[in-house]
């Protein structure tokens, strides 16, 4: 068995989904942000260097600089010269109550989807789409 | 430049050569020793025989000899001829060659190679530029091959020495073309012309191949025709002591008392005409005609002379056709 | 400074333009590709830039101005070519002996590191080294010569995707430590965009496209929508490419990712592969909008690597 040597030292590992449609760059922060929600990740912890993410994933340095920046400007990590990216902040946790609240509501939500005739992809497109909409909303709110 | 520092090491060294110099050595090593291993066969072979037949010559008492014609030195004469003549003759028509030969293998791969395999793409865009990888390989190797050549040109001197007094060393295809400068002399014309051949045709097999029928197109004619133009051959009658031994014979005629020139092919005929079928009746036909024979040649005095002179114009060329070489590259290549 | 500088260009073997009415600017710092069918030009316009040719018309500077071939741009330009072509008959080590000694400023124990990470054998004829083996040799070489700018050649082509990712790893990570900029040139776009931060397309001899990547991702949207619609829509706006069926039409148009489409009709992001083709097959039209403003020239860590 092959065990990778990338792995330098981070806790984390970042993997691509070439497929998926997502920018690169976004697919990086979301594992972050994964990471950080179920506990792999906590403040303190370094990034991956850039370098080595780079050499194993074979991506252009820039995108793991844009995806970096984008972690600093939710907060949640910060750079420190010399050294590398840290993990600063912590996502906001949602509770265990609301969660299950949510959870609840959805399920009932996809009962009345999937009565009405609608497939999982249509369930999965629709919901993309509200949800492209809300992400839109909410960041023209806050830039203006 | 960085220093180099420990490397492991990839076989034997020379002293430490850096930067194209090392690079030309590196690429040609193989092709040098080569050359280096064909002349050395030889040049073994001659030392050895050499060793042989100068003890031979000495103990025979030749070296003693003033005029080999005097009665006590014919018998050993005829001993030593019999034993090593037939070497003498052959062996140089043999290495005329070989300046040839190291030419085609040495010369026509330098740019021919790098441009059939592609490596010059590599080659040529390392730090240095063509113009100075060329210069730099056409100088080192034409130097080593042609002081190489001086080498064995001088080995060979020795090795031909006693045959120097008895067949003469300006004859074409003997001596001549393996003493003194000429050998190295056409080492480096074939060795330019290779490698402007391979510029050209950019494939190493055509292009020695091509080589090969240069550099002969080059010698033969030079060899065969030009070399007696060199200087006005001497003009004498053909008797016992009219020219030396071991002149260079060009050409022989019989004259009658007005000047009138018969070849010898047309003096038998006349001859047969006349009924004169034996030597004693030719001779009588001869001196009732008042013919005379008479030769052209070039003593063996004008040796270096001839060297010199047809050596420099074989280096010339060489100097012509690399410098067509190196303004190809410049300026054509690719 | 633009790492090339080309105007006009032009390249002819014998009745045919290799080459025709090239004018570009490459901008340092990136990570460029240079895309386009096979025989479009990409070769003879890197083999321009490093000097092994010359050309029949127009000019190309390199480094901010420095011609090919003089000793400053073959210093500090690295070439990969394409087969990534090195002495078969030579050891790794010897190629490295080789590249040390014709080059000005050399980095052997750098070279001699990266080919020991990669496990592969320093005393190995290059002819035994398998494919990947074979172009990481000649990356490492390239790299250790600490260029300014790094011309590649399709340099993954005939490699299998193992030894593609890891020789793109390599160069990545290499930008990263040396700042440098690299041109690569390929035919296969899709694996690019990952890579690349900059895009030039020549098609048929000529630019066709050059941009920041995500400059032109962000101004090119693909509308779909009824084909009856199609004439009128396309009739407004800058087409690239029009994709028609009996019932429904897509539209490759350069537009902003904000302007909103037309009633009836549904717009999205394109990606690069997708862009580059849809040029490849409309030959008429071009988007040169250059180097943006916006985009770092010179990548700048956040915190040290």
């Amino acid at each position: 068995m092959m065990v990778d040597k990338q792995g330098s030292g981070s806790p984390i590992e970042f993997r691509l989904d070439p497929t998926s449609g997502v920018p690169t760059y976004l697919q990086l922060v979301r594992q972050v942000e994964h990471a950080l929600r179920l506990g792999y990740l906590v403040a303190g912890d370094q990034l991956p260097k850039v370098k080595d993410v780079v050499a194993g994933l074979a991506i252009n340095p820039n995108t793991v600089l844009k995806a970096y920046r984008e972690l600093e400007h939710k907060g949640l990590a910060a750079g420190r010269p010399g050294q590398g990216t840290f993990i600063e902040g912590t996502l906001d946790v949602v509770p265990l109550r609301d969660q299950q609240l949510l959870r609840r509501g959805l399920t009932r939500w996809l009962t009345a989807a999937a009565d009405a005739g609608l497939d999982e992809e249509g369930i999965t497109a629709l919901f993309s789409s509200a949800l492209h909409d809300l992400t839109r909303a909410h960041k023209g709110v806050i830039a203006s | 430049m960085t220093a180099t520092t420990a490397s492991p090491r990839t076989g034997w060294q020379l002293p430490r050569l850096h930067g194209l110099p090392w690079v030309t050595w590196r690429q040609h090593r193989f092709a040098l020793a080569g050359a280096v291993a064909v002349l050395g066969v030889f040049g073994m072979l001659m030392l050895i025989s050499g060793l042989a037949m100068h003890s031979d010559y000495a103990s025979l008492g030749l070296n003693t000899c003033r005029v080999f014609s005097d009665p006590t030195c014919e018998t050993p004469l005829g001993i030593f001829q019999h034993d090593y003549q037939n070497w003498a003759q052959q062996l140089p028509q043999f290495l005329t060659f070989l300046p040839g030969l190291l030419g085609v293998f040495v010369g026509a791969p330098v740019v021919a190679r790098e441009l059939e395999s592609g490596t010059f793409r590599f080659a040529w865009t390392q730090g240095r530029n063509r113009v100075q990888w060329i210069t730099t390989k056409l100088v080192l190797l034409g130097v080593t091959l042609t002081v190489l050549a001086l080498a064995f040109s001088a080995l060979f001197s020795w090795w031909y020495g006693p045959f120097g007094t008895l067949l003469g060393r300006m004859g074409s295809g003997g001596a001549y073309e393996v003493e003194g400068f000429v050998f190295a002399a056409r080492t480096l014309f074939g060795f330019m012309l290779g490698a402007l051949l391979g510029a050209l045709i950019r494939r190493t097999v055509p292009a020695m191949a091509a080589t090969a029928a240069g550099w002969l197109a080059v010698t033969w004619p030079s060899v065969v025709y030009l070399r007696p133009l060199i200087q006005t051959p001497i003009t004498t009658p053909d008797t016992p002591k009219g020219f030396p031994r071991n002149a260079w014979v060009i050409n022989s005629w019989a004259q009658d008392a007005t000047g009138h020139h018969l070849n010898q092919g047309q003096l038998f005929d006349q001859a047969r005409a006349s009924g004169a079928d034996s030597p004693d009746r030719f001779q009588a036909w001869m001196d009732q005609h008042h013919y005379t024979n008479w030769v052209s040649y070039q003593p063996a005095s004008r040796f270096w002379h001839f060297q010199v002179v047809e050596a420099s114009a074989y280096v010339a060329l060489a100097l012509l056709l690399g410098g067509a070489t190196i303004w190809w590259l410049h300026r054509r290549a690719t | 400074m633009n790492v090339i500088e080309a105007q006009g260009l032009g390249k002819r073997y014998g009745r045919s333009w290799a080459l025709r009415d090239c004018t570009l600017a490459v901008p340092q710092g990136r990570v460029v590709a240079l895309v386009g069918p096979n025989g479009a030009g990409k070769t003879t316009l890197l083999h321009l830039a490093v000097d092994l040719t010359k050309q029949t018309t127009g000019e190309i500077t390199v480094l901010g101005g420095i011609a090919p071939g003089s000793d400053e741009a073959l210093n500090r330009i690295g070439f990969v070519a394409q087969d990534t072509p090195l002495y078969q008959y030579l050891s790794v080590a010897d190629t490295v002996r080789l590249v040390e000694n014709l080059s000005a400023r050399f980095d052997a124990a750098n070279a001699r590191a990266r080919l020991a990470e990669l496990g592969i054998p320093l005393n190995r004829k290059v002819g035994k080294l398998s494919g990947g083996q074979h172009a990481q040799v000649a990356l490492a070489v390239a790299l250790a010569r600490h260029p300014d700018l790094l011309i590649l050649d399709e340099p993954v082509a005939r490699l299998d995707p193992l030894a593609r990712h890891e020789f793109m790893g390599t160069l990545m990570a290499a930008t990263v430590e040396d700042g440098i900029s690299v041109l690569l040139s390929s035919h296969v776009v899709s694996e690019l965009e990952r890579v690349c931060d900059y895009l030039v397309v020549l098609a048929a001899g000529r630019v066709q496209v050059a941009g920041d990547v995500d400059d032109l991702l962000d101004t090119h949207r693909l509308l779909t929508g009824p084909t009856e619609q199609a004439a009128a829509v396309a009739a407004a706006l800058p087409v690239v490419h029009e994709r028609r069926g009996e019932r429904q039409t897509s539209l490759l148009v350069r537009a902003n990712a904000a302007a909103p489409p037309p009633p009836g009709w549904q717009t999205a992001g394109t990606n690069l592969e997708e862009l580059v083709l849809s040029y490849l097959r409309a030959p008429n039209a071009a988007a040169l909008p250059g180097p943006s403003a916006s985009t770092p020239a010179r990548r700048v860590e956040v915190g040290a690597s």
